[in-house]
């Protein structure tokens, strides 16, 4: 186990809910999973130093930024975070480019990792710079709102459910820049969603928190089965958020043919060129699974898959399915015992077209 | 966007305006002989502005009045107000004055003023106070007794004549002498008592000299030198020539008269 | 009398209280809008009392203070060898005080009209607490702030109540507009009480025009957003 990131215990009393909360956060994604009022953006602004905990202490790779003994408490523009919101939060009162410029002119030269120039080309906001912010896109503002806080060559980045205002397809376009941000920085990110789709899609880590308590910390896979985080998420409406690329835009058939992990999908359309990257969703609740390939049917996308879990929560089941990339199928526990499912066989993966959704909105 | 630079500067500049500011103004004041504050009785500013600028053509001081109620006046001077000179319309003030126990270098009684009535110029014809309670007369006006000197001055009058009981219904209550000559302006009031000076700068109002002057006390306007002015040789000076023959004159032809066996 | 003497003397005195107000205004508002020091309900009431209570309150209280006897009239004696009562700084200063609440409590209201989340945003991006007051706060809420100006120059330019105490009414030196006007007409002279107020209604008239532009544009501004 490397050395913790961010190390803390943090009690922080509110009149209606106390959050009470102890972790140390490995490098990487970290998510802050919870319900609403749940108490994961009042941790968020603690680490951030927004908030002032009632007691306990924060470390960041060992150097103490708060504690309630000491009375140390690092102001927020020391820490060196950066913090996206929700709803992006930029300076209606400068165009792009000084969005982008706030924090980087504020950044000791020493300590710039990164140049504006970089960002906005990680970003891809090179032809908005101009732009005056109230003209821009929800999923052009959260670019912005991103570049903004990676040009201050942050040592952390804080992400306060950056796609919860976001409609579907700008989400996927999100999705795409986080993840490109995780692979070219080597920037750990906390990140606090109620969604968790999203949360598999982009952590390694996760923390459930629940009225203010910790529920389990661990690598996700193993924490979205935890039986306490069963009562707080909807396994119905889970998502499976996977990267693809284009390999045809438009076949003889009128569909678009996507590669996903080793296998290829069909879905309805893509607005993106052949050879481009973009986000798929598929419900885990969308798929069928077979021992064999039924001989006529209307779905267009068979795939051979191999069982890697199985996981029995009450009256659902979430079977992890391998196709060069995972794949959570969700099923009833009578499906199950019918299938005769065991971890390591073969089985069919079978998705109508119509539930592989593009998120290609406009980037 | 101003930086915190730009913002220290601008900072600095209203600093250094403020401070400009006090400096002149501390200046102007602190050049002590050239400037006496005077404290005076609002009825009196034609008048007496008439009479400084007599003495300042003649004088380098400047005279400076402010003009009030003068029990606003006395008050103000009681808790600290720089005045050279006080000059009420009243004695109260002056007393109350004294009961404070502010300091006094000199206290003259400068001037007096007589009760006379006013009325439109085709207002009813009064030859004698008894007329007031006649059926002509309806609304009669007067400062309030209790508020300014010239209504207690009226109510004395009255008093004295044995005709305050039966007025009093007749009766409407200014707050002050001009308030109370204003009633008979809008014709709110048939006839009002008022001081001989305001009356005089009223135009459009009938004049009627029918108030005996032995039935109510002597109208003082004492005038007093403060010794806790700023400039108390050049307030003497001008405290003189108040009480000197030319500036009298002037006082007189604005209505005032002036007290027998005063000075 | 002349009234060109009389405007230049209201548009002094009135000028320099609301620049003594402004940084005073800002600050305070800073510190109960968006610091939310401790106090800050107690520091709300005591900074709009000069509304509440008559200005010629105002003017006695100072006039204890600054007046020869007074504790700080005593100081400035001793440092300036000159008084402040019966100046135009002491008209200023009334002035100053009894426009105060005016102006703050619009400063105010269009700071709290500011975002937090944009302020914490700059906070994050290494902004300390003064430069995000200086490059978030106050150019999110000029307009508001502006609109507080005027209206507490507008209020500084009609005070009476508090200066005729404190500053006396003299003619050339601490009579502004209103003093003026409550001359003339104590004189009878309604002609020139006439033309004083014609003077003074057109003043305030501007500025009040001017103050709602800003305000419906500082209005439009916020909903934009």
């Amino acid at each position: 186990m490397t050395s913790p990131i961010v190390d803390f215990h943090v009690i922080k009393e509110y009149s209606n809910f106390t959050l009470d909360c102890q972790a140390s956060f490995e490098s990487g994604v970290t998510a802050i999973f919870g319900a609403s009022g749940s108490g994961k953006s009042t941790l968020l602004n603690c680490i951030a130093g927004m908030i002032h905990p009632d007691q306990g202490y924060i470390d960041f790779k060992g150097k103490r930024l708060f504690s309630s003994e000491s009375g140390e408490h690092l102001p927020p523009e020391k820490r060196r975070f950066g913090y996206v919101f929700q709803d992006s939060a930029l300076f209606p009162h400068m165009d792009v480019k000084g969005n982008l410029m706030y924090g980087f002119n504020l950044t000791p030269e020493p300590l710039r990792k990164i140049g504006p120039e970089k960002v906005a080309d990680l970003l891809q906001l090179s032809g908005l710079m101009n732009r005056r912010v109230d003209n821009l896109s929800g999923g052009e503002r959260q670019r912005v709102a991103l570049a903004r806080a990676l040009a201050t060559s942050p040592d952390l980045l804080l992400l306060d459910e950056p796609l919860a205002s976001l409609d579907g397809g700008f989400r996927g376009v999100i999705i795409e820049y986080l993840n490109r941000i995780r692979r070219e920085l080597d920037t750990p990110i906390i990140y606090v969603s109620h969604s968790v789709s999203e949360v598999m899609a982009l952590a390694d880590q996760m923390l459930v928190l629940k009225q203010g308590r910790p529920v389990t910390y661990g690598n996700v896979s193993n924490s979205l089965v935890h039986p306490g985080l069963a009562e707080i998420a909807d396994y119905a409406t889970l998502e499976n958020l996977l990267e693809a690329e284009v390999m045809v835009v438009q076949g003889s058939d009128g569909l678009a043919e996507l590669k996903i992990g080793d296998a290829t999908l069909f879905a309805p359309e893509t607005k993106r060129g052949p050879g481009e990257k973009v986000m798929v969703s598929i419900r885990a609740g969308d798929v069928i699974l077979a021992d064999e390939i039924p001989p006529r049917m209307s779905a267009r996308n068979i795939v051979k898959s191999t069982v890697r879990e199985i996981h029995v929560l009450g009256s659902r089941v979430l079977i992890y399915a391998d196709i060069g990339t995972q794949v959570i199928v969700e099923i009833t526990q009578a499906s199950l015992t019918d299938l005769g499912l065991k971890v390591g066989e073969d089985i069919y993966l079978i998705i109508k077209t119509n539930s592989v959704v593009v998120l290609d909105a406009p980037r | 966007m101003m930086s915190i630079l730009q913002v220290r500067h601008t900072v600095g500049t209203v600093l250094l305006f403020l401070g400009l500011l006090a400096g002149t103004s501390c200046g102007s004041a602190n050049s002590g002989n050239s400037e006496i504050l005077i404290f005076a009785a609002t009825s009196l500013t034609n008048a007496l502005d008439e009479a400084i600028a007599a003495y300042e053509a003649r004088n380098t001081v400047q005279v400076l009045v402010s003009y009030g109620g003068s029990q606003t006046l006395a008050q103000q001077i009681a808790t600290g107000a720089p005045a050279d000179i006080f000059i009420s319309a009243g004695r109260f003030p002056v007393d109350f004055l004294e009961e404070r126990e502010v300091g006094m270098l000199n206290k003259t009684d400068l001037l007096s003023n007589r009760l006379v009535l006013v009325t439109e110029k085709n207002g009813p014809n009064l030859n004698d106070l008894l007329d007031l309670t006649s059926d002509k007369v309806g609304r009669v006006a007067m400062a309030a007794p209790d508020l300014a000197p010239a209504g207690g001055y009226a109510k004395e009058s009255l008093v004295n004549l044995g005709l305050w009981d039966e007025l009093q219904s007749k009766m409407a209550f200014g707050a002050d002498v001009r308030a109370t000559m204003a009633y008979v302006e809008s014709g709110n009031a048939d006839v009002a008592f008022v001081y001989q000076t305001d009356a005089a700068i009223a135009g459009g109002l009938e004049v009627i000299d029918v108030v005996p002057i032995d039935s109510y006390s002597k109208i003082a306007y004492p005038a007093v030198l403060l010794s806790g002015g700023d400039n108390p040789a050049a307030a003497t000076e001008f405290f003189d020539f108040l009480n000197g023959e030319e500036a009298l004159r002037i006082l007189v032809n604005h209505g005032f008269s002036i007290l027998e066996g005063g000075k | 009398m002349e009234i060109l003497p009389v405007i230049g003397l209201t548009l002094q005195i009135a000028l320099v209280a609301t620049i003594i107000d402004v940084p005073f205004a800002v600050g305070l508002s800073w510190l109960i809008i968006k610091k939310r020091v401790p106090g800050s309900f107690v520091l709300d009431i005591f900074m709009s009392l000069p509304l509440a209570v008559p200005p010629v309150v105002v003017g006695y209280l100072l006039l204890m203070l600054l007046g020869r006897n007074g504790p700080l009239g005593g100081i400035i004696q001793n440092v300036f060898g000159a008084d402040v009562t019966f100046t135009w700084v002491a008209a200023a200063i009334a002035a100053a005080i009894v426009s105060f609440p005016l102006m703050a409590r619009t400063i105010m209201v269009s700071m709290r009209g500011v975002d937090p989340v944009l302020e914490r945003s700059a906070r994050s991006l290494g902004a300390g607490p003064w430069r995000v007051l200086f490059t978030i706060t106050v150019p999110l809420a000029y307009r508001g702030i502006l609109a507080g100006i005027l209206l507490g120059f507008v209020r500084a330019m009609s005070e009476f109540g508090a200066t005729i105490v404190v500053a006396g009414n003299i003619p050339g030196r601490t009579q502004t507009l209103p003093l003026a006007i409550f001359s003339r007409v104590q004189l009878g002279d309604d002609d020139m009480a006439l033309r004083l107020v014609a003077v003074s209604v057109g003043l305030a008239a501007l500025t009040l025009a001017l103050h709602n532009w800003l305000l419906e544009r500082s209005q439009g501004n916020t909903e934009a957003r």
